[in-house]
């Protein structure tokens, strides 16, 4: 979902196109309905909002866990059911009254969480109890999940998210257990808070907790080198999720998934590189029905993206673009040859041409960056691309002459893509202030008229 | 609407807290008071920030006897367990027995499996699921005034003082601390200084000529440890110790998953009492010399030898266990029940 600011400048620009023509009132009403304005907090607001409850929060905490001896138990107790109750009836007294108290409102109902986590912990301290704690992180993740979805909140949600999380990893990690209701909860109660509040932040915060917990659950039941392969798969399938969230309604959270799934594929693809990882994937290469979880991973994961290509090309896109698809489906197949023991016995082969596979990305991200006039894709792009030459030249080429004639033409290729970039910088600077100026010629004419 | 769920979520959170008080409170008002003594300390079980961990012997599966129903049941980490009580020795409370089906009468305490599965996440043994938790093993307190209760609770090599804590007992066999009090009798055990010197790992030369079920000697044969125990309370104290120091014995750590156990010899049988009066602040020290017969432990073959001929891995402790023949009822005075040291091993490390 865009911000408020590039809502408030589509919405004037909308109403221009209508008085100028170019749209009619019913397609900028389309226009519009697409790219609706948000009722959330800015991020300045919101900051000082959660930081501030929270840290108001942690200090009474803190007060009760100095566990005061002249304090009786019974008036612990009613400082905590107190500070709870206060709270929350400030917020809704708040969001009663009238003016703009949406701030107040959010902020008292954010400490109130905080003090019913406090409540939890403290009456345990109270009644020293010492029991099954990831229990706790759940209550207070469901009673901040409740408010989340009443208010409705994305604070609350991204406080639910980290403690159903934190619920998740406790059980996963510190009980040695399968644990599916964190993620149940996750998926069914804050995903879907995050698609019905068309929130990015929550949908990016949700969906990587979600991958968090099945990551460490997937670590549980199969091996090392069937969680490199699943986890492939699934970053694939986000991107193409991502392609068809865009026709959906909520086309913000496209960007999302392909953020996080070209995230976890490039980093994926990086960790791949190196010969001793590739060696060891390919020594616990999965057996049985786990060969065949990975391999029908990477299967469904071929076809998606084969289908993403062809609609992609039945859509028309740049031929640079095009090329970077076929890498990617050539970094699947690579990938399944892996799998199924293609390179058992030519390990090397196999890493150098993920390496050029790597690299041949790092190439086409500079060009469609320097095109594009994107200095993110270019950074990122040479940046890769040191590392990659950065991190073989320990490990890959033994030869000094061959050492010295991949940094020569890469650093070659980082000075031509610093001067094209350059140029088409002040080539469109330049276009952009012809454009301005012949615009400003015709809207004098206008006026002159 | 909106307004009307707000409300309900609140309210929800109100009542999740006060659910949270009233099962607890409910146990205190209404469950039985019992104590239970807390065991020796291990290094592990330091104090921590505001609260003092505490440790039981129940908390160690290896100390306890079981009935799992079925027999071949195998227990995963966060399994629910109960703790059988036996009856109690004047109001403290040992374990008679851990089940996994929640008894229908008698005193029990719910608790939970809780190691971690360290070696294989698959592989469930004895080994890797040793450790019980009942709820009941942290006190809290005020901050600073842990390492008060730290210091009378004793270090290794120190003298140290059992916690008996007050507990209050639901018919669920929930369990809430609600109290503590300080045991009047404190143990201490010490090796003689430089006694890890004394390691002899050659000796001796023909180990391969002797006899199998006899491992041999690591250590000099005229090592001893000294056993002190201490009384800490305010008033006399009396100790039933018949026959040559026959309320002390030496069991292994793991009572019940070691091989170990001590030999038969001069105790075994009915011993008249013989009543050993401290005053307060008066102790009473004896040595064990693991080289006297007195002392010798046996293998399951029945087979008895020195403890020192075992690998450092093995780890033992002295025990004083009033004899069952103690009076009781007539004289308040004397002290029942059992105290154990902390663990040593055949190199005098002591855990």
């Amino acid at each position: 979902m865009a911000s408020n600011r590039h809502n408030n400048w589509l919405s004037q620009e909308i109403t221009q196109w209508v008085t100028d023509g170019l749209v009619s009132a019913e397609q900028a009403n389309q226009l519009k309905a697409r790219y609706p304005a948000t009722s959330g907090m800015s991020w300045g607001l919101f900051l000082l909002t959660a930081i501030g409850a929270v840290i108001f929060g942690l200090g009474i905490i803190l007060f009760f866990a100095y566990n005061w001896n002249e304090l009786h138990k019974y008036a612990k107790l009613a400082l905590i059911f107190s500070a709870l109750l206060t709270s929350h009836l400030l917020a809704v007294y708040f969001s009663s009254s009238n003016g703009n108290n949406r701030n107040l409102t959010e902020g008292f109902h954010v400490l109130g969480t905080m003090m019913f986590g406090a409540g939890i912990w403290l009456i345990a301290q109270i009644y020293h109890v010492d029991e099954h704690y990831p229990t706790a992180f759940a209550l207070w993740g469901s009673g901040a999940l409740m408010l989340a979805w009443t208010l409705p909140s994305i604070i609350q949600g991204l406080i639910a998210t980290v403690l159903l999380l934190a619920w998740g990893l406790a059980e996963s990690l510190d009980f040695s257990s399968l644990h599916f209701p964190s993620l149940i909860v996750l998926v069914f109660g804050v995903l879907t808070l995050a698609w019905v509040l068309k929130s990015r932040t929550l949908l990016f915060a949700s969906l990587i907790a979600s991958l968090v917990i099945c990551f460490v659950n997937v670590v549980q039941i199969i091996d090392d080198g069937n969680v490199y392969f699943v986890l492939f798969a699934v970053a694939l399938l986000h991107i193409c999720i991502a392609r068809l969230a865009r026709y959906s309604a909520f086309p913000g959270s496209a960007d999302v998934l392909r953020v996080i799934g070209i995230t976890a594929y490039g980093l994926l693809l990086f960790i791949i590189t190196f010969e001793f990882i590739t060696e060891r994937l390919i020594e616990s290469l999965p057996e049985g029905s786990l060969f065949i979880i990975s391999i029908s991973m990477m299967v469904f994961s071929l076809m998606c993206w084969i289908l993403l290509t062809f609609h992609m090309r039945k859509v028309g896109i740049a031929l640079i673009k095009f090329a970077e698809l076929i890498l990617v489906l050539i970094a699947i197949v690579l990938m399944g040859l892996l799998l199924v023991g293609v390179f058992n016995n030519n390990v090397s082969t196999g890493v150098l041409l993920l390496n050029a596979l790597l690299a041949l990305h790092c190439v086409l991200l500079i060009i469609i960056g320097t095109e594009e006039l994107n200095w993110q894709l270019v950074a990122i792009g040479c940046i890769t691309l040191a590392l990659l030459v950065f991190w073989r030249f320990n490990d890959l080429f033994q030869s000094l002459l061959m050492r010295s004639l991949v940094f020569l033409v890469v650093g070659a290729i980082l000075f031509f893509v610093g001067y094209i970039y350059a140029k088409q910088s002040s080539h469109s600077s330049g276009h952009r202030s012809t454009s301005e100026s012949n615009l400003n010629a015709s809207t004098g004419d206008q006026s002159h008229a | 609407m909106r307004r009307l769920l707000i409300g309900l979520c609140i309210v929800a959170q109100v009542l999740v807290l006060g659910g949270m008080v009233f099962g607890r409170e409910s146990v205190v008002q209404n469950g039985q008071r019992i104590y239970l003594r807390t065991a020796p300390i291990d290094p592990r079980d330091l104090f921590r920030g505001d609260y003092v961990r505490l440790r039981y012997r129940m908390n160690d599966i290896n100390n306890l006897s079981v009935k799992w129903s079925p027999s071949d049941f195998l227990p995963v980490r966060g399994e629910k367990v109960y703790a059988v009580l036996s009856s109690p020795t004047r109001d403290i409370y040992d374990v008679a027995y851990l089940t996994n089906k929640k008894p229908e009468s008698g005193l029990f305490i719910r608790g939970r499996i809780d190691s971690r599965l360290l070696n294989n996440r698959f592989s469930i043994n004895r080994f890797t699921l040793n450790s019980l938790k009942f709820g009941i093993e942290q006190l809290f307190v005020e901050q600073g005034a842990g390492v008060e209760i730290e210091n009378k609770q004793g270090l290794r090599g120190g003298l140290q003082v059992p916690m008996e804590v007050e507990v209050a007992l639901g018919r669920n066999g929930v369990a809430v601390v609600t109290g503590y009090r300080w045991s009047s009798l404190g143990i201490e055990l010490s090796f003689p200084e430089n006694e890890n010197e004394n390691e002899n790992e050659n000796e001796p030369g023909n180990r391969e000529e002797q006899d199998e079920r006899q491992p041999q000697l690591e250590r000099e044969p005229n090592t001893t440890l000294t056993i002190r125990v201490e009384n800490v309370s305010d008033s006399p104290l009396v100790l039933n110790n018949p026959g040559n120091d026959c309320g002390f014995m030496i069991e292994p750590r793991l009572i019940h998953s070691s091989k170990y156990k001590q030999a038969l010899n001069d105790c075994n049988g009915q011993l008249e009492p013989n009543y050993l009066s401290l005053e307060s602040g008066e102790a009473y020290s004896l040595n064990v010399n693991p080289g006297d017969p007195r002392w010798y432990i046996q293998n399951e073959a029945g087979v008895p030898f020195d403890m020192r001929t075992l690998s450092d891995s093995e780890f033992f402790r002295i025990v004083y266990q009033s004899p069952e023949n103690t009076e009781t009822l007539e004289n308040e005075a004397i002290w029942i029940g059992e105290l154990s040291s902390p663990a040593f091993n055949s190199r005098g490390r002591i855990d």
